[in-house]
């Protein structure tokens, strides 16, 4: 029996023994902690900073496309009666896409946080190199912030490192003022930090240009609808005008060396196209997102494995159904009407942004949605252009180029052809009957006695803005490109100055010149000598309006200047409007469902809702009104 | 003769009426197969009897007694001899001298002229007894009276396998005069009085009453096993106990029963063996896992219990690693107070699984063979060809729009040129897609064993051979098992032994259900059953649907669409296969010292080694080459192979010290204490060819090398754990028990600080009936009784290895072309990781009673716990502004409670001599219920495969999983809607709805906040998965040499979301022109508007009117209770004297068959489902970048029970559920 107390006094020795012996059991890491970082780690860390830009839910298709197209000047006719997106104002907050939006803008912020909180580990940077690094972090991460609060509204500003916040993520909206104070404030201190275009001579990488471009458009936004701060109109200005004094940028006024016919204009589209490959251009482009083709990654299109999928070209494009050669293109977006009638005679963007042909197989060949051409009669160059009405009826015949040493009156005869496949099919139109009168050696008017019916319209054609018959890569993919993204040009800069001076001062000559150098180049005229044709003599804000319309169409603007300047409501009611007496009846549904969807509650339209899922995780968001 | 069974207790008699009349409903039931299984079994018996005369002897003995000359026949012949000793007196010194004598000559011979007369009775027992003076006949007759004079019985007893039975005591019941049977189980008593009782007894078997009176003769008693086992040893952590001295709750499996199923896994044979163990399979898949959960399930993403093999403890169990046939005991320990000792990773439940070990005996060598078939189900209807034309056109006119008609499927299918009208598909019989893909499957088992060994060394070695093939094309499992067990004794002290085994496994074949991405069930669904063309010969003979193939090769669509494969070519060109080598090295040596003290050092090693090969070739969906026209790949992969590895390792090192103290007979103390280490680690790695050289392909995964490398992985992740325990027992009076268990555990899967986790727990146990003034009152009721009562806890530390650290990963998919030309991976944060993150802690109350009646007939044993799980673990959503490429982390959550009862009873219901039937019945009740969440988390949200929405949900005062969804409420009909002049409808004022696009037949659903509008804040929860109660019922039928075992399992309460309906019912682009369930011919139509389906509509992708979120709704949610025939074997053993000549110690041929019949009101094809396979990253290492997951990203090989308890009840595209009937042998040597 005292053996077995003693047995029993032994063994509770030794539990409490054993017991107290209690070490660390940590075993060895196998990933590096993002709370450190080296030189060679912090260059693919921006890497992932810049990543989200080119995901599909930005630049790579939302920003264009499903979230911001629903606009005046494209629409989407690869639509049905069951298809729901936010671009057509009919979709809801369970809405995947602006889930994926919200979620990149987020990924970004924290990308440029965890960058932020390290930047200043690597021993072997120079003070330059590092500032550039801080300056490109805290600008991106504010640009972040300006997308979500411009398409969001008030939305978490989330600065700090998630590897503080622990378990608790709910953080409420911060009022859109304080965040745009903020955003323009980072801006701002990201520009003396940030290296100059001088010396970085690209415009896939931020420089100190893209910084004051963007600044100006930030300020611009801020000091319009809804949270007019109208003293950042001088904010905008200072900018804008930072940016044009310091003489770094300009507009191309000529072509692409590579493609001579091509308007001056085009320049910058095409060079997006060739993935700023052939021509690296640092005078018009200030900021381009870039996408480097899959083909040249690594001969696949994987969407899995490489996120970066450009759809420009080959959706928002010209119409071709062959992916061999040129390249496909579903020729989805089509431009209004609206936008064609917007363009004068002369004005070279016209026929480059709205697409003037298709191709129909593997062959270049071009077949025009609609062309009068001149035969005989001894000149050359007479060219014309057809309007038709909602039925293909051709209701007037513009004569753009009279042409010279006409002698007698030549043969004038239509072709027309709509988005088909297959050599020589979708011939469209038919009765047409037009006599050309010759005076003095030109074509001075055109006639016609029959307007014919069916023939194409405005709504066959797509944009053109960017063709897929420029890429290079090495194999075409079907269904995307790598296009590079203009976020923001020298036109833009031009056009803003002279928008926020009118708005502090009025109409002055130094706007009234910013407005004409980019309507001179649009007509393919020398930028510093004025001219009758393309300049403006005083202007109105409806003009700029007009003018920022014309040079940045489908370039992801639209939708945010008509909220900004309250238009929103006005432009799409004119937009039905003038659809309802324009549209053919095969258009009628695609042409009208957004601007019919949005008018239903356009309040609600001007912001995305929060989306459903993120209100069911974070208790202290609440939902935009009318979602 | 006769022959005497126990004498009927009269208070049994109502109790076995009420079980008579089940017997007899099951008799029905089961009363085909009976028939078929009885003859199979008539015509494999056909033993012939030896008799005396045809049983030669040759003996020569001299000067040698009577006795001496018995001994001599009973060594040469099968015939034992029965007599009273002194009976046969002791007549010496005779020659006997019989040369080739037949037994029958001989036996008159000797005895003809002696006072003996003998007999043969039963087959071979020879019963020599005096003859009573006056007789002058040789034989004794039946009806003689016999005199009084010395009063001798005599007998043998038998197991039912006519095993002799050695030392049953022999008693003359109310006396103490008693004798024990000899090595034969013979044995002779002399009686006090002419007539009494005998009380035949013996440890392990229910004792039996036996009426004799003088005049009996060759008493021949068979004893049955006892069911109580009370005696039985019980496997706990550590160590092991006798079932009366069990303070837990622990359910043991019986063995019997559990190996009458024929499964390939022993997890399939579990279910509804054991009251509070839930297990239910995925579907039926060769080779998959089934959940299992043990007292309900909490949160955590890895609810399978632990699995301790052989002392060895793992988390993800590899279920396929042990062959069923090996197991020998399994235990599943359900309380604190048991599984405390395992106390960091029990919260689970423990699953105790001891293999076959090395008896004391001479070599025993058994070999099981089994055979048999696989049969589908059932299948599910679809539309007829003219239904599903007619769909079609339909399709066509709601695709139209007044200026621009749709005619698609006009021109495929009443091609004018071919002259066929809708009406010509009322005579068409189309293709059954389901018939093709689906055979009929065979499965096939061997298993030797060799076990033998000496008091100092114990040997087992076995191996296994399993090879099914399942009922879809190009399906199966194939396994080879070895594993081999030695103990030793090394010396007084020393104890060694070793045990090692081996696995290879290989599931092979395509995956019905890979998350919602279709697969070949979903395509044999969906595949069209006519063409257009005559015959619809082009649908078989192409890989893709040769219209889908048209479109694309012309043009007109740029894409093949993603579920138009032929699904019977795809099934037989695709290469899945997943190998699986398992295996596992456990020593330990055992030193006694100082007496009581034992020193047990162990050691143990396993390795899993996993590889998973894919290959498509171009005849498959996932490689085809296509090309069209425009120069438009289908497929930019090409042809395309992918190898994968995970290797597993875990070093284990055991070390405990027991002690064993005896103060006095009343007190007894057992105490324990050990340290234990664990390490663990997974690495893996993968690649991925693509655009493989067509020319090459014939070389199926060997020809990667003739590709382009595509995505390639590598990643590790590692863990450890230092563990120290403590246990004592305290026996007091040998009626009160207790047992105190304190763990503690250290895991680096927690940040230091958090590291240690305490789990202490105590139990008490009052053996009530061995109180003295007790045992007077329930005597003659209660045999054994038991109360008991435990409170402890336990943890749980199941997430990923090390997931305290943030990390970053580096991923081409995160990065940017920084410059032309030059792309860079990004390096971003990915991984949410939680420094706070501690153990999961599970306190558990739990009270028991155990007790038996009627002499152990009857065994009880039911319980009650509570338990409540705080800090539970869970992989939860953040908000997406945490900036994480995975916004899921790790957390302690909340509180989540499961409270239930569990009962269980065991039932001699009748024990005949040639007759018994025995039952098993258990149910169990779990309520589980959400208590609260943590960092003001107010519903937990699931989505569902088919869409981002949510189709499940958790929130607090709830169960874990919910089905979350809309309300249906009907269809909108024509009343709802005005009719405007231009013959639109349009919705009246007042109709709540969710799209202005909502027309007649479309789905309408509740508004519950009568907002007037329906949308997200509608939605409810609608039911769980979660059964009420589940149980089974075992019943064990004996006559003679035949056993038949029946075995029903239910499942009721719980609802299963029929998302096959979603897709099947329900027309969208999601694939638009497939066919349809037969139910959908009933959906909406002007002219059918009294239903519940739907009208047709083109939507994308198959959601509500103009919505492309697919809505989960009460529609498809559906009551998923049933009850399964699961199991039906009957066994019969070959006769005793078969078995003698054949010189083996047994045989017997079984058939079985498995899941035979299932009632449920369940529309779908089984309602134990759950296929919404989520990945588990728990179990998975973390892998820097590429396909790597994929191996265990389709978790249909799983490493054990994976649950996803959150998503569970899930039915999409399941793999069909076969019966399975084999036929077999047993032979032991």
């Amino acid at each position: 029996m005292k053996k077995s107390i003693k047995g029993s006094i032994f063994f509770f020795a030794l539990v409490i023994g054993l017991f107290s012996c209690q070490k660390n059991v940590d075993v060895a890491q196998i990933f590096p902690d993002t709370g450190y970082t080296t030189s060679d780690i912090l260059k693919a860390q921006f890497a992932g900073l810049y990543s989200p830009l080119a995901s599909d839910a930005m630049y790579g298709q939302g920003l264009f496309g499903y979230i911001n197209a629903g606009a005046d000047e494209s629409f989407n006719n690869g639509v049905n009666g069951n298809t729901i997106n936010f671009e057509l104002y009919n979709s809801s907050s369970q809405d995947i896409r602006a889930y994926n939006l919200w979620s990149s803008l987020y990924k970004g912020v924290e990308r440029a946080n965890v960058i932020l909180s390290v930047v200043n580990q690597p021993k072997d940077l120079d003070s330059v190199t590092r500032n550039d690094y801080i300056g490109q972090a805290k600008f991106l991460r504010a640009y972040y912030f300006y997308m979500l609060v411009n398409l969001f509204g008030d939305i978490p500003l989330k600065t700090q490192l998630s590897t503080s916040m622990g378990t608790d993520f709910q953080l409420p909206r911060t009022p859109s003022k304080q965040v745009y104070d903020y955003v323009i404030s980072e801006m701002i201190a990201a520009d003396s930090l940030i290296r100059p275009m001088t010396t970085v001579n690209s415009t896939l990488r931020l420089t100190q240009s893209a910084v004051e471009a963007i600044l100006a458009r930030v300020c611009l936004t801020a000091a319009g609808n809804p949270l007019n701060d109208t003293k950042r109109y001088n904010d905008a200005l200072f900018w804008s005008r930072k940016l044009i004094n310091s003489r770094v940028h300009g507009l191309y006024a000529t072509p692409s060396p590579n493609f001579p016919n091509t308007p001056a204009y085009a320049r910058v589209f095409i060079n997006n196209m060739q993935n700023n490959y052939i021509e690296n251009n640092t005078l018009e482009d200030i900021w381009d997102i870039s996408y480097l083709s899959k083909s040249s990654y690594n001969q696949i299109a994987s969407v899995a494995n490489f996120s970066a999928t450009q759809t420009l070209g080959a959706n928002m494009g010209i119409y071709n159904p062959v992916v061999a050669s040129l390249g496909f293109c579903a020729g989805s977006y089509r431009a209004f009407p609206k936008l064609f009638n917007l363009y004068q005679i002369g004005d070279q963007r016209r026929d480059w942004v709205i697409a003037t042909y298709s191709y129909k197989d593997s062959t270049p060949t071009r077949y025009p949605y609609l062309s009068v051409d001149f035969t005989g009669g001894g000149g050359i160059g007479a060219t014309a252009t057809a309007i038709t009405n909602n039925v293909g009826k051709i209701t007037a015949i513009i004569i753009e180029n009279p042409g010279t040493g006409y002698t007698t009156s030549p043969t004038v005869s239509f072709a027309s052809y709509g988005n088909s496949r297959g050599t020589g099919t979708g011939i469209k139109g038919s009765g047409a009957i037009a006599k050309a009168i010759v005076s003095n050696g030109i074509v001075s008017s055109v006639t016609f006695t029959n307007g014919g019916t069916n023939y194409a319209t405005i709504y066959d054609r797509c944009v053109g803005k960017w063709r897929r018959e420029y890429e290079v890569n090495l194999v075409k993919t079907q269904s995307y490109t790598s296009c590079n993204f203009p976020v923001i040009r020298y036109s833009d800069v031009l056009l803003m100055a002279a928008e926020a001076d009118f708005k502090i001062n009025g109409v002055t000559s130094t706007a009234l010149n910013e407005i004409n150098q980019v309507r001179r180049r649009a007509y393919g005229l020398p930028l510093n000598s004025p001219s009758i044709i393309a300049d403006l003599s005083t202007f109105t804000l409806q003009d700029i309006m007009d003018e920022r319309s014309r040079e940045l169409c489908f370039e992801a603007t639209r939708r945010s200047d008509l909220i900004r300047w309250g238009e929103m409501p006005a432009a799409m009611q004119n937009l039905l409007n003038n659809n309802l007496n324009n549209v053919t009846s095969a258009y009628q549904f695609a042409a009208t469902l957004a601007a019919t969807n949005y008018l239903v509650n356009p309040a609600k339209y001007n912001l995305l809702p929060i989306p459903y899922s993120e209100l069911v995780l974070d208790h202290q968001l609440t939902q935009n009104s009318g979602w | 003769m006769k022959f005497y069974f126990i004498s009927r207790l009269s208070h049994l008699r109502s109790y076995q009426t009420i079980v008579g009349s089940i017997f007899l409903l099951l008799m029905k039931t089961s009363k085909f197969i009976l028939h078929f299984a009885l003859l199979t079994l008539l015509l494999a018996s056909t033993a012939t009897a030896q008799s005396l005369e045809n049983t030669m002897v040759t003996i020569r003995l001299k000067k040698a007694s009577l006795k001496d000359v018995i001994i001599e026949i009973e060594k040469q012949t099968p015939f034992r001899f029965a007599f009273v000793e002194n009976e046969i007196g002791n007549k010496n010194n005779v020659n006997f001298n019989f040369i080739k004598s037949s037994l029958t000559q001989l036996l008159a011979k000797i005895f003809d002229s002696t006072d003996i007369a003998y007999k043969l009775v039963d087959k071979n027992m020879i019963v020599l007894k005096r003859k009573p003076s006056t007789a002058n006949n040789q034989v004794i007759t039946e009806k003689k009276t016999l005199l009084p004079i010395e009063l001798v019985v005599s007998g043998t007893v038998k197991d039912p396998f006519d095993n002799p039975i050695f030392g049953t005591t022999v008693k003359i019941k109310g006396t103490n005069i008693s004798t024990l049977t000899d090595k034969e189980g013979q044995f002779s008593i002399k009686l006090n009085k002419p007539t009494t009782i005998l009380v035949i007894s013996h440890i392990g078997y229910l004792p039996v009453e036996e009426s004799v009176s003088s005049s009996t003769e060759g008493l021949f008693i068979k004893l049955f096993e006892t069911s109580s086992k009370l005696d039985e040893v019980i496997v706990v952590g550590y160590g092991s106990v006798k079932k009366r001295d069990l303070t837990g709750s622990v359910g043991k499996v019986n063995m019997e029963d559990f190996h009458k199923a024929p499964v390939s896994s022993f997890d399939q044979a579990l279910q509804g063996r054991v009251a509070g163990v839930v297990v239910s399979s995925n579907d039926g898949q060769p080779g998959a896992g089934s959940q299992i959960s043990i007292r309900g399930t909490s949160f955590t993403q890895d609810a399978s219990p632990l699995y301790v093999v052989d002392g060895f403890p793992m988390e993800n169990m590899n279920i396929n690693s042990i062959n069923p046939a090996d197991i020998e005991s399994l235990e599943i320990l359900k309380d604190a107070s048991s599984i405390a000792i395992y106390g960091s990773r029990a919260a689970n439940g423990v699953i105790m699984i001891t293999t076959r070990k090395g008896k004391v005996s001479s070599p025993t060598v058994s070999y099981n063979f089994s055979s048999g078939f696989q049969i589908v189900t059932k299948t599910i209807e679809m539309m007829n060809p003219y239904e599903f034309v007619k769909l079609q056109l339909e399709l066509d006119s709601i695709a139209s729009t007044p200026t621009s008609p749709i005619t698609r499927n006009r021109q495929i299918y009443l091609n004018p040129a071919l002259g066929f009208n809708l009406d010509y598909y009322k005579n068409v019989e189309g293709i059954n897609w389901q018939k093709q893909l689906i055979r009929d499957g065979s499965i096939q088992t061997h298993d030797l064993s060799i076990t033998g060994g000496s008091a100092d060394t114990k040997y087992a070695f076995s191996g296994s051979a399993f090879n099914q093939k399942g009922i879809i094309v190009n399906t199966g499992l194939k396994r080879y098992s070895g594993r081999f067990s030695i103990d030793m004794k090394l010396s007084k002290s020393l104890n060694w032994g070793l045990q090692s085994s081996f696995t290879n496994s290989l599931s092979s074949g395509t995956v019905p259900t890979s998350g919602n991405g279709g697969g070949v069930v979903q395509s044999m669904w969906q595949f069209r059953p006519v063409s257009g063309f005559k015959n619809s010969q082009d649908l078989i003979n192409n890989l893709i649907d040769s219209t889908a193939l048209l479109e694309f090769l012309n043009g007109t669509s740029s894409s093949l669409g993603d579920n138009q494969i032929n699904p019977f070519m795809q099934a037989q060109n695709e290469l899945r296969k997943s190998r699986k080598n398992d295996a596992t090295i456990n020593t330990f040596l055992n030193y006694t010292f100082l007496k009581n003290f034992k020193l047990r050092v162990a050691g143990g090693y396993s390795a899993v080694d996993l590889k998973y090969a894919t290959f498509y070739n171009a005849n498959t969906q996932q490689g085809n080459l296509f090309v069209n026209s425009a120069g438009g790949v289908s497929n930019a992969n090409g042809i395309n192979g992918g190898i994968s590895n995970v290797l597993t390792q875990n070093i284990l090192n055991e070390n405990t010290l027991t002690y064993n103290g005896r103060i006095d007979q009343n007190n007894i103390i057992n105490l324990l204490a050990g340290f234990t280490y664990q390490y663990g680690q997974s690495e893996n790695y993968g690649l991925q060819a693509i655009n493989i050289q067509p020319s090459q392909q014939f070389l199926g995964i060997n020809s990667l090398s003739a590709g382009t490398p595509s995505s390639v992985g590598s990643g590790r992740q590692h863990h450890q754990l230092y563990s120290f325990l403590a246990r004592g027992n305290y026996s007091l009076y040998q009626k009160y028990l207790f047992t105190a268990t304190i763990r503690s555990d250290g895991s680096s899967k927690f940040a230091p600080g958090h590291q240690w986790g305490y789990f202490p727990s105590a139990a008490f146990a009052w053996r009530f009936t061995d109180e003295k003034w007790i045992k007077g009152i329930l005597k003659s009721i209660i045999t054994n009784g038991k109360f008991r009562m435990s409170y402890g806890s336990v943890g749980n530390n199941r997430v990923p290895d090390v997931n305290y650290a943030w990390q970053g990963s580096l991923s081409p998919s995160n990065g940017y072309a920084v410059s032309n030309g030059q792309f860079l991976p990004g390096y971003v944060p990915v991984f949410l990781a939680n420094p706070n993150l501690t153990w999961e802690t599970t306190k558990e109350f739990d009270f028991g009673v155990n007790f038996t009646l009627f002499n152990d007939r009857v065994t009880i044993e039911a319980d009650y716990y509570d338990k409540r799980t705080s800090n539970f673990l869970m992989n939860i959503n953040q908000s997406a502004i945490s900036g994480y490429n995975n916004v899921q982390q790790y957390q302690n959550t909340g509180v989540v409670r499961n409270r239930g009862i569990e009962f269980s009873f065991t039932s001699e219901n009748v024990i005949k001599k040639y007759f018994s039937w025995q039952t098993n019945f258990n149910i169990s009740f779990n309520q589980n219920k959400i208590l609260s969440f943590y960092n003001n988390i107010n519903t937990i949200g699931s989505n569902w495969g088919l869409g981002a929405s949510q189709a499940w949900i958790a929130k607090v005062g709830g169960p874990v999983t919910q089905f979350f969804g809309y309300k249906t409420a009907g269809l909108y009909q024509y009343e709802d809607f005005i009719k405007l002049a231009n013959g639109n409808y349009v919705l009246k004022s007042g109709q709540p709805t969710y799209s202005p696009n909502v027309q007649p037949g479309d789905q309408k659903y509740v508004d519950l906040n009568q907002d007037g509008i329906i949308n997200a804040n509608d939605q409810t929860t609608l039911g769980s998965f979660l059964p009420i109660h589940t149980g089974g019922i075992t019943n064990n039928f004996k006559y003679k040499n035949f056993s038949l075992n029946i075995f029903i399992f239910w499942s009721y309460g719980g609802k299963v979301l029929n998302a096959n309906r979603v897709a099947f019912e329900t027309t969208g682009n999601y694939f638009a022109f497939g066919n349809q369930f037969a139910a959908y011919a009933d959906r909406w139509q002007p002219n059918n508007t009294n239903t519940d389906i739907p009208k047709a509509r083109v939507v994308n992708p198959k959601g509500d009117a103009s919505d492309n979120i697919q809505n989960p709704s009460s529609r498809f949610i559906e009551d998923g209770s049933y009850a399964r025939l699961k199991t039906v074997q009957l066994n019969y053993d070959l006769p005793a004297s078969v078995i003698r000549r054949l010189t083996i110690k047994r045989a017997a041929v079984f058939i079985a068959a498995q899941n035979l019949l299932t009632l449920t009101r369940y529309s779908g094809l089984d309602p134990e489902v759950s296929t919404n396979r989520v990945f588990n990253s728990a179990r998975t290492p973390i892998a820097n970048t590429g396909n790597v997951e994929s191996g265990l990203g389709y978790t249909y090989i799983q490493p054990s029970s994976g649950s996803a308890v959150l998503s569970a009840g899930y039915d999409f595209t399941p793999y069909p559920r076969a019966l399975t009937v084999t036929a077999g042998v047993k032979v032991v040597f």
